[in-house]
């Protein structure tokens, strides 16, 4: 690395930086009958350089990998780099000029680090699959399919012109479990997942629990009928529609400054992102990246910008923006680096007394995917209960429809909460005069 | 990679996979070099980054499990100590027997292009991307902004087995164009439209789309919501490779089948749908964004039909699902990167032409729906159901498209019925998807959507 800062610092540039991410991953593929299909250990190690020149009122940029640390390539690299910048002539904007304090976040777990560090990966794995199977064979009229564990650090080292030098480090794990149910007739699964950044929070009992109910439900499942009235979201569903695949929620991505600057977002600050005034529970949320061991945290960004805690919005009006270092400066706000944990404020009913009345209440999506740009959705539903009085029926398929931002002109938010990947608020969220499409 | 290179690192890996077979009842190397050079534009910036992945994968099996190592880079020295530090603590089983492929073959596989990227200049590649932006600007003052993303990938990979010696070197060109729009009540919506060949060529692709994409973005501000129900519905081949890949060939990855996890079991060697319908697999289409020429397991890759006229044939394999079901092996073992486990994946899946002409199956339907576009889906192996989102729509009244359209409508349904209720087949094979598709919600290989158009009864949409 100090060649390669060497032969940064001969160049006249307006500014570079490096990062280093070192990823070790141990991962444990069962299949099914508990019988071991593979052991994968993996150690990569990737370096991006950006470099700026400066063209007075605008600069360059380009960025590019290190694959080896022969000099002659890194020269040739460096030469390409600065070519390349000349077309990419932008607004200026300030680099970072000295490191800012950040608020430590403890996201290491030292059972996974020590345990990849030593070579142990597939022990760690090992001792935790062997929980889960034993909970498994606790359970009846339930096959467990195939499961997946990964236990991961990474390692991320930001070096800068302005001799900003920061280190930092994240475990994670992963399990993803085939939970099939079957009865004389038929069979159904659900794949249960779980991402932790610590291993102790992972519970195997609460886990097969929760899943080998849903398999169960699902096994007797029918097709919904249309629905029009209360939608109640609460479990994987509700950690779906905040945090879905592939994030960020429409909520928050229209508070991104690149969204802003690109003039992709409708948000203006001080309105409400609902097109008519709100009824019911005002939404309020915070994007935390602070919160410990939650995968979603992070201790700074790619620029080396502190995480910050910011309210983007609040009671339903759009409060700030939030945004990395070049973006921030275009439309004019202080740089708060990436994205958090969506803390949304939780309401003042309790749970039960949100699900009093008839209603429909999702619990699984197949796959929550909202259009992020206009708020619109279409998801089918993987595990659902209309409720009627004490009636609690299971229902699989059909879609539940809408506008995110359409819905929050009527929403009421649970006053317990609860903290899980990417997300800390309410635990059950009812929406008002919600569409599910069936038969 | 140079050509003594590559003959240095297969003499490399087959000196060590020697070793590690006194030990390991199986063992095989991949080295995976991908780099990616990316140009995106929109009406503030242009911005370009390189980017590369680049490390050797080595598996050892011990008659009943495998263990792999990987590691970034070349270094032979670490992945020799650790292969055989990992091989000499192998018990071995008589559990498993692999179903490897013994024809020997020592080969350098090269994909065909029109203009190699590499010897265009970055000037010419940035303002080619100019151009096509600037293009955008003249068929519209109207558009919020517009954004072109150009990606060059070069994809190396070396395979090397007791049996095999192979190498392949897989370029790509991928150009993404996403119009986007305001509505009168204020809504943001985008258009997509992209193109992927192997070489420079997939820039003037991009340019002949232009003018459709740029009035179809505009048209898409009036969308509106659909009534859910059942319609009689037109799928264009970008829909109709959705349908082909995600509702129906998810289910038909043999590491599912083998899990016990999907409904084609039950369908191998039975109808599905009528004897005009046939679905193929086939990785070594030439310059889609799924092929290649051998798979990551060393597999040689060859179109196979996973159902022929009609009729449920094959699955699609990776090696270690396939050696516990004993049935054919198909080059479809895809690992997203050197430190990924390979899985049983998709390249180029696709309905096979048929007869009709779109033009006369518009012509028949009275009252339904055209399916200009869909954004993506998922699988469901285990109750084959169907789900494809964010699909542009447009109404056919008595034989005619009417432009009245529909954003973000949902696809659902029941495989087995949809297909079922196919009632023509389209006459022109296009495809040209630029997708990559995950297995899960992780994994992502690159893979291509596309076939002909369809013609379906009674399709549920929402």
């Amino acid at each position: 690395m100090k060649k390669l800062i060497e032969l940064l610092k001969r160049e006249k540039l307006y500014g570079w930086k490096i990062i280093i991410i070192k990823k070790h991953r141990a991962n444990l593929h069962y299949t099914k009958n508990y019988e071991e299909e593979t052991y994968l250990e993996g150690k990569r190690k990737d370096v991006e350089v950006t470099i700026y020149v400066d063209y007075g009122k605008e600069i360059g940029e380009n960025t590019f990998p290190i694959t080896s640390d022969d000099d002659e390539h890194m020269k040739e690299l460096i030469k390409d780099a600065i070519y390349a910048c000349s077309f990419t002539k932008k607004q200026k904007y300030e680099l970072l000029a000295k490191k800012e304090k950040r608020k430590k976040v403890p996201l290491v777990d030292k059972q996974i680090k020590y345990a990849i560090e030593k070579g142990n990966g597939r022990e760690i794995l090992q001792n935790t699959a062997n929980q889960v199977f034993k909970e498994f064979r606790k359970e009846k009229e339930i096959k467990l399919n195939g499961m997946e564990l990964i236990a991961s650090i990474v390692e991320i080292e930001i070096l800068t012109s302005k001799n900003i030098h920061i280190n930092s480090q994240r475990t994670d794990f992963y399990i993803d479990a085939v939970i099939t149910s079957f009865n004389e007739n038929q069979e159904q699964e659900f794949l249960g997942v779980k991402i932790l950044s610590k291993i102790k929070d992972f519970d195997s009992r609460s886990f097969v629990k929760r899943y080998c109910q849903y398999a169960r439900d699902i096994l007797i499942a029918q097709a919904p009928k249309c629905f029009e009235g209360n939608v109640l979201l609460k479990e994987d569903a509700l950690n779906d529609f905040f945090v879905p695949f592939p994030p960020p929620t429409p909520l928050a991505f229209h508070s991104n400054a690149r969204i802003k600057y690109m003039k992709m977002s409708k948000y203006k600050i001080g309105d409400y992102i609902t097109q008519n005034p709100p009824k019911g529970d005002l939404l309020t949320i915070v994007s935390n990246p602070g919160l410990a061991y939650n995968p979603a945290s992070s201790e700074c960004d790619f620029d080396a910008i502190a995480s910050k805690k910011i309210m983007i919005i609040e009671k339903s009006k759009v409060k700030n923006f939030y945004g990395d270092l070049r973006h921030s400066q275009y439309i004019g706000i202080k740089p708060t680096g990436s994205i958090g944990v969506i803390e949304v404020s939780p309401g003042k009913i309790p749970q039960k007394a949100l699900g009093k009345k008839d209603h429909c209440e999702v619990v699984a999506f197949s796959w929550f995917n909202p259009d992020e740009l206009s708020g619109n959705f279409s998801a089918e539903i993987r595990l659902g209960y209309i409720v009627k009085g004490n009636k609690r029926v299971p229902f699989k398929g059909g879609t539940f429809t809408g506008n995110i931002f359409k819905l929050f002109e009527e929403v009421y938010l649970s006053k317990e909460i609860e903290v899980v990947r990417g997300y800390k608020g309410p635990k059950a969220i009812l929406f008002k005069d919600a569409t599910v499409s069936g038969e | 990679m140079l050509k003594n290179e590559i003959g240095e690192t297969k003499a490399f890996f087959a000196d060590l996979i020697e070793e590690i077979e006194r030990y390991a009842v199986y063992a095989d190397a991949l080295l995976m070099k991908n780099s990616e050079k990316r140009i995106s534009k929109d009406k503030n910036s242009v911005d370009i980054a390189t980017d590369a992945d680049f490390g050797v994968k080595v598996r050892l099996f011990d008659g009943a499990s495998f263990q792999e190592i990987c590691i970034s880079g070349f270094d032979k020295e670490e992945i020799r100590k650790k292969s055989l530090e990992k091989a000499k603590k192998i018990k071995r089983q008589n559990k498993i027997h692999l179903n490897i492929d013994v024809k020997q073959i020592d080969k350098d596989f090269f994909a065909k292009l029109e203009t190699n990227p590499e010897i265009v200049s970055l000037p010419e590649k940035v303002a080619s991307v100019n151009m096509l932006y600037k293009e955008f600007e003249k068929q519209s003052k109207e558009f919020v902004n517009v954004r072109i993303v150009y990606i060059e990938e070069r994809e190396e990979k070396i395979f090397v087995n007791r049996y095999k010696r192979m190498y392949q070197n897989n370029p790509r060109v991928m150009v993404a164009m996403m119009p986007i729009v305001q509505t009168k009540e204020g809504e943001i919506r985008f258009h997509y439209s992209g193109t992927s060949t192997n070489g420079f060529e997939s820039i003037k692709k991009a340019m002949s789309k232009i003018s459709e994409t740029a009035k179809m973005a505009l048209r898409i501000r009036d969308a509106k919501k659909i009534a859910p129900g059942r319609y009689t519905t037109i799928l264009c081949p970008h829909v109709t490779g959705l349908l082909a890949h995600e509702s129906f060939g998810h289910g038909m990855e043999s590491d599912t089948i083998w899990e016990d996890r999907a409904k084609a079991k039950e369908y191998l060697g039975k109808k599905i749908a009528a004897e005009y319908v046939s679905i193929m697999e086939n990785p070594i289409l030439e310059g889609r964004n799924g092929s290649y020429f051998f798979d990551d397991e060393g597999q040689i890759a060859e179109p196979v039909y996973l159902v022929k006229n009609g009729i449920v044939t094959q699955p699609i394999t990776e090696l270690y699902s396939i050696s516990r079901l004993g049935l054919k092996r198909t080059a479809n073992g895809r690992c997203e990167s050197y430190d990924h486990k390979s899985f049983a994946r998709m390249s180029n899946t696709y309905f096979t032409a048929g007869k009709m002409p779109p033009e006369e199956m518009i012509k028949k339907v009275k009252d339904g729906l055209y399916l200009h576009q869909g954004g993506g889906g998922m699988e469901d192996p285990k109750g084959w159901g169907v789900q494809i989102q964010g699909i542009l729509a447009e109404k056919i009244k008595d034989g005619k498209l009417t432009g009245e359209l529909f954003y973000e409508v949902t696809l659902t349904g029941f495989l087995p019925e949809i297909l079922g209720n196919i009632k023509a087949v389209g006459n022109k094979l296009i495809v040209e998807g630029t997708g990559s598709c995950g297995k899960g919600h992780k994994e992502w290989v690159r893979v291509s959507e596309g076939g002909p158009h369809l013609l379906i009864e009674g399709v549920p949409l929402s």
